[in-house]
């Protein structure tokens, strides 16, 4: 394993509940409480998966989605999205945006880390970079 | 009935035209009526002037006699010679002209023998005289002839006055029928500006109710404008708060089901047994406040008319899997059966999985709820026409059914079933019942959706769940 995640999201405290379940399975975690960090890790560092936070403050996740994918750095990657899905239109919104997939807020603990592994493993029977 | 513009426009022109017709029909009647009596009064007129000229004649030749016999000079005779024919002419033309006045025409005829007979005496006293004066002057003295003249004389002034008579009628009968003649271009003129002016004051009306017809169209639309301006705005207040809420609820949630869950799987340290169910209850709990959370979001949104659903075609025997692999440690817990009749043909449905599943999922709920012991079936198929009978255009669509042989339903319970806030009264296990707004959320659901959702039951023996869905939904805002 020890594939690399990046965490984008804001509130701290669901920064630390996601890291510690990703690294208590064998995960590496980066987090970074906004997209412009976030978009700044992700070219800097290599990632397996992006685990982006749709409600973000200032730049919100669906320009983060579609910052990584217009950068050849980070056009391949796999992303995330997290959301509260509040509105109808958010899970084609998400897609449109370039998100491979999305996770709904509160997360479940007991299946969170299945999904993930799950995603990784779409990405690389997709063939990965 | 009411006339258009067109109608009475037409109308009033035809009108207008008929009467017009109408009048010069008349008017030209008159007109050569007029020209007749012209003729006739010229007619008169040549009569009375010949009558003159033959008095005239007769005269000469009286004259020409007169002045023969005192002179005995044959130039004095000059009158006489001529005046035979010309009397002579006079008369035939008179004859012609009085032809159609047979009183006159008689005057004339009975006239000729005095004429004649006034002639011949002339002649023979003119040839008398050429063999003496006295003689012609005994002829005269005897007064034979003068008494023929005053006769002619009388005879011809009869005539005379008779023509005058009747030129004075037609005189009268003339300027009658110019009179006439002139009221109908008088009448015609004024029927022609009447009906025109009657006609502009009809369309002026019809045009002024227009504009008004127009204005309060313009205005309506304008107030219409601002109401759904309005209303947009409102919509939108709703929204953003909704989304707001619905963010604000579930962060608190993340962390309390999150940290409980990872506590309850002891990734952060092994727990003794009352820590481990202690914890476990904490995890119940918050699971149930997040199903009561998405319950009060979604209901919110239907009393606020902002609940939407996203369709998308999605492969419905997948999404039946996933729910019952969800129900089954429910169902395996009460010792009950899941029997699953899933049609090979059902393919896709064009529909919001996300809305659909939750549906199911309630419904499955409320089956293994009440029922104590036997089996739930939840079966899926196809049909050629989900629309209530009496609907315009068969909707070809999916029916699923979940029945149970749980308690059932009581009839007064049954038409409460779909109502928000209505719980069945269940006794010991209340507290972990669910919200009493699910069945209500999957009504509206399956509303939006383009379907139905309706329940049987026989009280003690079990319940039959219902869901219809159209193949193509389309989302009904």
């Amino acid at each position: 394993m020890n594939e690399t995640v990046l965490l984008i999201e804001d509130n701290a405290e669901n920064r630390y509940l996601t890291t510690f379940l990703l690294e208590k399975s064998g995960y590496s975690v980066m987090a970074a409480p906004d997209g412009p960090h976030g978009l700044t890790l992700a070219q800097k560092q290599p990632v397996d998966l992006v685990l982006l936070d749709i409600q973000l403050p200032g730049m919100d996740g669906y320009a983060v989605a579609r910052a990584l994918r217009a950068n050849p750095l980070t056009r391949d990657l796999s992303i995330v999205a997290v959301t509260s899905y509040a509105m109808a239109g958010d899970r084609e919104a998400i897609l449109a945006a370039g998100c491979d997939g999305y996770l709904e807020k509160p997360i479940d603990p007991e299946t969170f880390v299945a999904d993930i592994a799950g995603f990784l493993q779409q990405k690389s029977s997709r063939g990965g970079p | 009935m009411s006339f258009t513009l067109e109608n009475k426009v037409t109308a009033g022109f035809s009108v207008a035209l008929l009467l017009t017709l109408i009048i010069s029909a008349v008017s030209w009647r008159s007109n050569d009526q007029q020209s007749r009596e012209a003729d006739w009064v010229q007619h008169t007129q040549e009569v009375l002037a010949r009558l003159e000229a033959l008095l005239s004649s007769i005269t000469d030749g009286e004259t020409g006699q007169r002045g023969f016999i005192i002179t005995g000079d044959e130039t004095y005779l000059e009158p006489y010679q001529t005046y035979r024919v010309k009397a002579d002419g006079e008369y035939q033309a008179l004859l012609r002209l009085t032809a159609n006045h047979p009183l006159q025409h008689a005057r004339l005829t009975n006239l000729q023998p005095l004429l004649e007979a006034r002639a011949s005496e002339i002649t023979k006293n003119i040839e008398l005289r050429r063999q003496g004066f006295e003689v012609a002057a005994q002829a005269i003295r005897s007064g034979h002839g003068k008494a023929l003249h005053d006769q002619i004389r009388y005879r011809i002034g009869e005539i005379e006055a008779t023509e005058r008579d009747l030129l004075m009628h037609r005189e009268i009968d003339a300027k009658a029928s110019a009179k006439l003649s002139r009221l109908l271009i008088v009448l015609r003129s004024l029927l022609a500006v009447g009906v025109i002016a009657v006609a502009l004051v009809i369309i002026h009306r019809d045009i002024a109710g227009r504009n008004q017809v127009k204005e309060a169209l313009v205005n309506a639309n304008a107030q219409l404008q601002v109401a759904t301006k309005q209303a947009q705005h409102a919509d939108r207040i709703k929204s953003a708060f909704l989304a707001s809420m619905s963010h604000e609820l579930r962060t608190p949630l993340n962390s309390i089901i999150g940290f409980s869950g990872i506590l309850f799987q002891e990734l952060a340290g092994p727990l003794n047994t009352e820590q481990k169910k202690q914890l476990g209850m904490v995890r119940d709990s918050s699971r149930h406040l997040l199903a009561l959370v998405n319950d009060i979001l979604d209901i919110s949104k239907i009393e606020a008319n902002q609940l939407k659903v996203s369709p998308i075609p999605f492969p419905l025997t997948e999404s039946i899997h996933k729910v019952v692999t969800l129900i089954m440690p429910l169902v395996e817990q009460k010792g009950l059966a899941l029997h699953t009749q899933i049609a090979p043909d059902l393919g896709e449905l064009v529909a919001d999985p996300r809305r659909v599943e939750q549906i199911l999922i309630n419904v499955l709920n409320n089956a293994v709820k009440f029922t104590e012991s036997g089996r739930i079936t939840l079966s899926a198929e196809r049909v050629a026409d989900i629309s209530p009978p009496g609907a315009a255009a068969p909707t070809p669509g999916v029916r699923l059914q979940v029945s149970d042989t749980g308690r059932g339903i009581r009839p007064e319970d049954i038409t409460e079933l779909f109502q928000p806030f209505h719980q069945v009264e269940n006794g010991l296990t209340r507290s972990h019942d669910g919200t009493g707004l699910g069945l209500a959320i999957s009504h509206r659901l399956l509303a939006l959706m383009g379907g139905q959702i309706y329940a049987e039951s026989t009280h003690g023996k079990g319940s039959v769940f219902t869901l219809m869905l159209p193949l193509n939904g389309r989302p009904l805002l």
